[in-house]
């Protein structure tokens, strides 16, 4: 059987949870696969949840923030979810660090970043929609 | 034994050459030493610490500071009983991608075997990936080795061998002026902060042969 990461849609977000290991063809294709699933299923956020992920070198690291550059070009923002203690070490010590990514403890805690903010727009959103339907029944 | 010229190269990891001279040099003379004599000194600590007042007044970050006396304590620590067993652990072939998998698959359980913990596992584990992917992108095929090394710091010794077009300019890359596209820069100088020891041996034409050891 051949192996891929699901990509899961929970309402506004979508979700990949890495489980198994991480291989350069596996990485190139996630990374066609959530720019294709991001532009079809309209979303507005993605987590990469990493909690399985016992391995990560500089190469897969790079390609995890390509993934979210991506997702930012279109859009959507990113959290890496669930970073294991020992990759975080080895990562930060070898001088590849996740930054520009944004990070969070565990895949509740990405979510309800996620949908939080996406909370906010919606009222502002709402709130602007309000205002100018106020202006033109004034006109 | 840690001779004068190895205090030297440990801290021209993190120093200038000439920095790295004058920290080992005004070190070994405030403890009444000679820097020919160095590799007969039975204790280090004094040594450690004039090295480290050296450290101090020449720029360098903390986490270079921290890292470059960590190294001098494994230079120091292994004083005289370190043997690189001679049988191999394993050796992979890298060919093809699945290799990289392979040689970090093999490489994260020979360190449990000797005992590294889980977070030193894993950096056993990204610099051999680092090193197999170096070879797999650059140099085409080559080979990723490892060996034990025996004595009062158990560690192991990773070997990656390539015929490929060899690295130009070694000493930019490891300083970090060099950063390609694809991130070589990044991977070797990943391998060179999460290692005690790292060595690269190549020329332009001459293929590439890296040596790096992790202890315990």
């Amino acid at each position: 059987m051949r192996r891929t990461i699901p990509i899961i849609k929970l309402r506004q977000n979508l979700i990949v949870s890495i489980q198994i290991e991480m291989t350069d063809r596996l990485v190139a294709e996630l990374k066609e696969n959530i720019a294709f699933e991001v532009r079809a299923r309209e979303v507005s956020g993605l987590v990469i949840e990493v909690s399985a992920v016992d391995f990560l070198d500089s190469y897969i690291a790079r390609s995890l923030q390509q993934i979210a550059k991506i997702a930012a070009c279109m859009g959507v923002e990113t959290i890496l979810a669930g970073l294991d203690s020992a990759v975080a070490i080895t990562l930060v010590e070898m001088g590849a660090d996740m930054l520009g990514l944004e990070t969070a403890l565990d895949l509740e805690d990405a979510i309800d970043i996620l949908e939080e903010r996406q909370a906010e727009s919606r009222s502002e959103e709402e709130r602007v929609l309000a205002e100018i339907y106020a202006e033109l029944e004034e006109s | 034994m840690a001779t004068f010229a190895d205090i030297c190269a440990v801290l021209g990891r993190h120093y200038s050459a000439s920095s790295a001279r004058t920290i080992a040099r005004m070190a070994v003379r405030r403890i009444g030493a000679r820097e020919h004599a160095v590799a007969t000194l039975r204790d280090h600590d004094a040594l450690l610490h004039e090295l480290r007042r050296g450290m101090d007044l020449f720029a360098a970050s903390a986490t270079a500071r921290r890292l470059c006396v960590r190294q001098l304590e494994a230079l120091f620590s292994r004083e005289g009983d370190e043997t690189i067993v001679e049988v191999q652990e394993f050796e992979v072939a890298i060919v093809d991608e699945s290799h990289i998998v392979e040689a970090r698959t093999k490489a994260r359980t020979m360190a449990a075997e000797i005992g590294f913990g889980r977070t030193q596992q894993v950096k056993v584990a990204t610099v051999v990936s680092e090193l197999a992917r170096n070879i797999y992108h650059y140099a085409g095929t080559g080979v990723v080795a490892a060996r034990r090394i025996s004595g009062s710091r158990p560690g192991i010794m990773i070997e990656a061998r390539d015929e490929g077009p060899g690295i130009a300019d070694v000493e930019a890359i490891l300083a970090g002026a060099y950063r390609s596209r694809t991130g070589l820069g990044l991977g070797l100088i990943g391998c060179k902060n999460l290692s005690d020891e790292l060595t690269i041996d190549t020329a332009p034409g001459d293929g590439t042969r890296v040596k790096v050891k992790m202890y315990r």
